[in-house]
C-alpha cells in the first residue's frame, strides 16, 4: 500500500513536471490561444491571478494540451501498450485540430508521457496506471486548489524563462 | 493498484465536483470542471480495459474541453466591454454592449407622415 502510494506521488510530480515543461515549450502562457482561454485569463486577473497564467489555465481549459496528452497516453499505454499510447496521440492531435487549437502541445506531450512511462515502466518497475492517478493529481493541484495562486506560481515560472 | 487508482480518481472528480458547484461565477468553475473530467476520463479508462474504452475516455475529454470553451468564449462575447471595431462585428457576435447609434435607429414616423 505504502509502495502504491508511492509510486503514484512519484508519478504525480513527473507528470506535472513534463506537462508544465511541454506547455511553457510551446508558449501556452504567452497568450489564449482560443477564444475560451482569454475569457478564462480575465476572469483569473480579475480574481487577483496572473495574466500568463491565466492564459495557461484557459489554455489547458479549452484545449486538449500537454496535460490531456499525458493523461491519454497514460490510458492507452495501460490498455494496449506502446500502440494505445500512439492511438491516444493521434486522436489528442485530431481532438486539438476540433477545437482549433494547433494541437501540437497534446500531441507532443502525449508521445513524450509514452517514452517516459515505457521507460519507467520498463527499467524502474512503475506500473503505468500510476500515471494515470499522478496526472490526475497533477492536474488538482495546478486547476483545482486556487487557480489564483496557481496563475501567480506558472506566470512567474513563465517570465523566468 | 487499480483499485487504489480508481479512488483516487474517484475521489479527486467528487472534490472538484463539489467545488464547481460551490463556486457561484460560471467562468471561475470551469477549471474545477476540468480536474473533474481529467478524473472522470481516468476512470472511465480504468472501468474497462478496452481500445473502444480508451476511444470513448478521449472522445468524452475532448467534447469537454470544447464544451468549455463555447461556454467561456460565449461568456466573454456576451460581457465584453463595448470596444468591438464596428457594429457589424458587434451585431455578428450578438453582443447587447452595443448601443446602437441614431443612424441605425429606425425612428417613429411623424404624424404628418401617415396623413
Amino acid at each position: 500500500m505504502i509502495l502504491e502510494l508511492a509510486y503514484i506521488a512519484a508519478a504525480a510530480v513527473i507528470s506535472l513536471i513534463l506537462f508544465i515543461a511541454l506547455d511553457i515549450f510551446w508558449k501556452l502562457p504567452k497568450e489564449g490561444g482560443v477564444s475560451g482561454a482569454d475569457a478564462v485569463s480575465r476572469e483569473i486577473v480579475a480574481a487577483g491571478g496572473d495574466k500568463n497564467g491565466g492564459w495557461m489555465l484557459g489554455n489547458i481549459i479549452c484545449s486538449p494540451d500537454a496535460s490531456a496528452g499525458t493523461l491519454l497516453a497514460a490510458c492507452g499505454y495501460w490498455i494496449c501498450g506502446v500502440p494505445g499510447g500512439i492511438a491516444a496521440a493521434v486522436l489528442v492531435f485530431i481532438g486539438a485540430r476540433i477545437c482549433a487549437d494547433k494541437g501540437w502541445a497534446g500531441t507532443s506531450g502525449a508521445l513524450a508521457a509514452i517514452v517516459v512511462i515505457w521507460a519507467l515502466s520498463t527499467f524502474a518497475g512503475f506500473p503505468p496506471e500510476a500515471f494515470i492517478a499522478g496526472m490526475v493529481i497533477a492536474i488538482l493541484l495546478v486547476q483545482g486548489i486556487s487557480a489564483r495562486h496557481a496563475s501567480r506560481i506558472l506566470g512567474s515560472i513563465w517570465r523566468k524563462i | 493498484m487499480i483499485e487504489l487508482v480508481a479512488a483516487v480518481c474517484a475521489v479527486v472528480a467528487v472534490y472538484a465536483a463539489l467545488r464547481a458547484v460551490l463556486e457561484k461565477n460560471t467562468l471561475r468553475k470551469l477549471p474545477f470542471v476540468n480536474v473533474m473530467n481529467f478524473a472522470v476520463a481516468g476512470v472511465i479508462a480504468l472501468i474497462l480495459p478496452h481500445p473502444l474504452t480508451l476511444a470513448a475516455a478521449i472522445a468524452y475529454f475532448v467534447g469537454a474541453t470544447l464544451e468549455a470553451n463555447a461556454i467561456a468564449s460565449a461568456l466573454a462575447s456576451r460581457f465584453a466591454p463595448c470596444s468591438a471595431p464596428s457594429d457589424e462585428v458587434a451585431l455578428a457576435r450578438l453582443t447587447p454592449c452595443s448601443v446602437p447609434s441614431d443612424e441605425v435607429t429606425l425612428a417613429r414616423p411623424a404624424p404628418e407622415d401617415e396623413s
